[in-house]
């Protein structure tokens, strides 16, 4: 109510989630995200969720550490384009208190409730503040695998303490299951990235599932009657082939894009 | 998609049992951070990955036709672009890499002009690469004009 006196005929969060329609609305795209098989039909359908949220921004942000060399930040963006190319421009994905708290925690939790620890964070949430963000939910989607693959969705609006109010509760829900489907599409769209650019075969998978498990090349080589030094020869081309220093990399990386 | 060859078109292969004789290589845990490489090695593959950025660029390119995508990179390779005209706008996948370090990738849907020029308008690129942003400014309006 306060916010909807504050801004003339805007409605409140609390005021939009009382609609009964609110939330079936959100979870009627939330299933069509996960199995989107483009990358624009998920773009529409995530800007549509937002919209629905009664949200005017959001991102959705994948951290994923390749090696111990590389690491890559993907996101997908409903939001003004301009705050990406401050983000690009800044390289705010060293700073991103978004990320931060995704990576060290699983809750879903308010840009009022988010401790900011730096000047460049403070930067990054001024500026967010100004392009979208001036109140912010935020919803990590973690994964099993821990810090080395994390996914945070934000969704903004434009009204300072807009999801402070009652409302929160439901949209605290809703953003959570958002970003899981929204990882989840992300998930099979670089395993299919991957695949194309590095070429595996079934056979490759299969020698990475044995070193998955532990085993040696002597033991490799007999479970599929070849020589141990084939196996060794077989596994550099397979690492080449991901861009891996050695074999033990290319299994991270297969587990990571969850080829195994 | 053509360019999908997914490993999973094969029968799917049966777990493979972990039985404790044959447990001797060691297993990195994937919920920790990745395993540091030794001085050595490390200098070794930042060699290969900046080798390798050549092939890569090429295999952009062609999946990019593939896809039905334009590609428009920075000769480097550090900074690159694919535009697709999709039925919900222009589509456009933002990718800024260094040979070794982060890569960030940035998806997003134009519906109109006046967005895309805003974002043109704020684009690092700018002045960092002039022709390529000149590049990227006429493809996206003319991918969004429906001239593409």
């Amino acid at each position: 109510m306060k916010h909807c006196a504050a801004n003339g005929d805007l409605p409140s969060l609390a005021e939009l989630t009382r609609s009964p329609e609110y939330s079936a609305r959100v979870i009627d795209i939330l299933p069509a995200i996960g199995d989107a098989d483009t990358t624009e039909t998920v773009v529409d359908l995530f800007q549509q969720a937002v919209n629905h949220l009664g949200a005017d921004a959001g991102v959705f942000m994948s951290y994923l550490r390749d090696d111990a060399t590389r690491a890559t930040y993907r996101s997908l963006l409903a939001c003004d384009p301009v705050w990406a190319s401050e983000y690009a421009k800044r390289g705010w994905y060293d700073h991103d208190p978004w990320l931060r708290h995704a990576t060290h925690e699983t809750e879903t939790v308010r840009s009022s409730e988010l401790k900011v620890t730096s000047a460049d964070e403070e930067a990054f949430a001024d500026v967010s503040a100004a392009l979208g963000f001036a109140s912010a939910v935020i919803a990590p989607a973690p994964t099993c695998a821990g810090q080395s693959r994390i996914g945070v969705l934000c969704l903004g609006s434009n009204r300072t303490g807009f999801f402070d109010d009652d409302g929160y509760a439901k949209v605290r829900v809703l953003a959570r299951a958002l970003a899981m489907e929204l990882h989840r599409w992300l998930l099979q769209a670089i395993r299919k990235e991957l695949l194309a650019k590095s070429r595996l075969t079934a056979a490759d998978v299969e020698l990475l599932r044995h070193e998955a498990a532990g085993h040696t090349s002597k033991v490799i080589g007999g479970a599929l009657n070849i020589e141990a030094k084939t196996v060794d020869c077989r596994f550099q081309r397979v690492s080449a082939k991901l861009d891996a220093p050695d074999r033990r990399t290319a299994v991270r990386i297969a587990r990571l894009y969850g080829l195994l | 998609m053509s360019t999908d060859r997914r490993p999973s078109a094969a029968p799917p292969a049966a777990p493979i049992e972990v039985s404790p004789p044959f447990t001797k290589r060691r297993i990195d845990h994937i919920d920790e951070p990745a395993r540091p490489l030794g001085a050595k090695r490390a200098a070794l593959q930042v060699r290969r990955l900046r080798a390798s950025q050549p092939v890569a660029r090429a295999a952009a390119k062609k999946m990019g036709i593939d896809a039905g995508a334009l590609i428009l990179e920075s000769k480097e390779n550090s900074i690159a672009f694919s535009l697709r005209a999709t039925a919900v706008g222009l589509l456009i996948e933002r990718t800024q890499r260094q040979p070794v370090g982060s890569r960030l990738v940035q998806t997003m849907v134009f519906a109109d002009p006046t967005t895309f020029e805003r974002w043109c308008a704020s684009e690092p690129i700018r002045f960092d690469n002039p022709v390529l942003y000149d590049q990227l400014r006429r493809e996206g309006h003319e991918a969004l004009c429906g001239k593409r």
